[in-house]
């Protein structure tokens, strides 16, 4: 028992020491402003891991969905959120924001 | 207006679902009595629980980069569809021993272990889609966009809708017979528990802790759009996802392989076995 928490352990810290040697991510950033996202089509490149930092500029919050990327989070107004995506094959990944889904539309263009 | 009202009702149908199975379940089986007061102070947490979610949300987004939160969601989601499994095998074994006791002994601490694991599923259920509910309706209140009032009138429709749909829900799953209450209602709860897996598993992928293995197994967007109504429903009951890692593939067939021969399996046996019981008994009688 002792030694399973103790291998637990090493391997969740292990895990972060990865984490924060390997920070050197591409960022992109998408703002969202009630229901508007800007810009509506981002690139960035296929096959390697990626940044997506979400701004909520707007008075009311958000949700950044994307079926095609398996990604669904909230953004409070006023609020950022950081979402960790890829290696991803070359595509159009579309997302939308799902308490403004008529006019919170845009893709993802990975090449 | 309207679209608040529908936001509201949708993110409350799938707690509102489970919790009537539960209650629906305790019903049936003159549960309610003992059940009652554990199954809404876990409706109670977990209004509470989305509560400091939502705070969350605003206050801890940028908590380890964003990290923190989902380390968080991933073992919300986690912690949910284990303990959905177990109730369901909770269930089941009460159902049995209610049948061998006509007077039931429901102080012993089996029962009382299933009650408070019934508090804990409600509480999870309400929890995890009420924060969304609780950010949504709390920043709408706060913009220019929408007076408070039509917020809140909204709002409250939105959550009048959802508990229509829990009374008729309750008062539809009583009326069925038992043996097809919970075959029908156990597949939907191992359904949404292998659900949450998938979503754990997107979180944690999301972390690095579990490697996607292939990010995108197959496509299946153009067939089923996750956006059509068809792709929501299936999305809301199964978990559907249009283009899965393989990683998610390999988590859910393990968790149905897991219940396939932990609680179908055995359960099919056991029936059988009755059957030729039953079956043989009056021969037995006979020679004898």
């Amino acid at each position: 028992m002792k030694k399973w928490s103790f291998i637990a352990c090493m391997s969740f810290l292990n895990l972060f020491a990865t984490q924060l040697l390997a920070e050197d991510l591409k960022v992109l950033t998408l703002v969202c402003k009630d229901g508007i996202f800007t810009p509506t089509e981002l690139e960035a490149p296929a096959n390697t891991k990626f940044k997506l930092i979400v701004k909520n500029e707007g008075s009311t919050a958000e949700e950044f969905e994307s079926q095609e990327l398996n990604r669904e989070k909230v953004v409070a107004p006023g609020q950022s959120v950081t979402i960790f995506l890829g290696p991803l094959p070359a595509g159009t990944y579309g997302f939308f924001g799902e308490f403004h889904p008529k006019t919170a539309q845009g893709k993802l263009i990975l090449k | 207006m309207l679209s608040i009202l529908f936001i509201v009702a949708r993110e409350a149908l799938e707690a509102v679902l489970i919790v009537s199975i539960i209650a629906a379940f305790m019903r049936k089986q003159q549960l309610h009595h003992q059940g009652r007061v554990y199954l809404w102070s876990g409706v109670f947490g977990g209004v509470i629980l989305s509560g400091v979610l939502a705070l969350a949300l605003y206050h801890l987004s940028d908590w380890m980069e964003g990290r923190g939160l989902l380390y968080f969601e991933a073992g919300l989601f986690l912690t949910s569809a284990l303990l959905m499994t177990q109730m369901v095998f909770w269930m089941r074994k009460i159902g049995k021993r209610l049948k061998g006791h006509i007077e039931n002994d429901l102080k012993d601490s089996f029962a009382q272990s299933g009650f408070f694991g019934i508090a804990a599923v409600a509480a999870l259920g309400i929890g995890r889609e009420g924060s969304e509910m609780a950010t949504y309706i709390y920043s709408l209140s706060l913009s220019d966009q929408y007076s408070t009032n039509a917020v809140v009138m909204a709002s409250l429709l939105g959550i009048a809708l959802a508990l229509l749909v829990y009374r008729s829900l309750t008062r539809g799953m009583s009326r069925l017979n038992l043996g097809t209450f919970f075959a029908v209602t156990s597949v939907f709860l191992f359904l949404t528990a292998g659900a949450l897996l998938i979503e754990a598993t997107s979180r944690l992928t999301e972390l690095d802790v579990l490697p996607s293995l292939v990010p995108v197994i197959w496509n299946t967007s153009q067939w089923i759009p996750p956006q059509s109504w068809f792709g929501q429903i299936l999305g809301l009951l199964l978990g559907y996802k249009p283009m899965p890692s393989l990683m998610m593939v390999l988590v859910y067939g393990l968790y149905w392989l897991l219940i396939m021969s932990l609680y179908y399996i055995p359960g099919w046996r056991a029936a059988s076995a009755e059957k030729l019981r039953a079956a043989t008994a009056p021969k037995s009688l006979a020679k004898a």
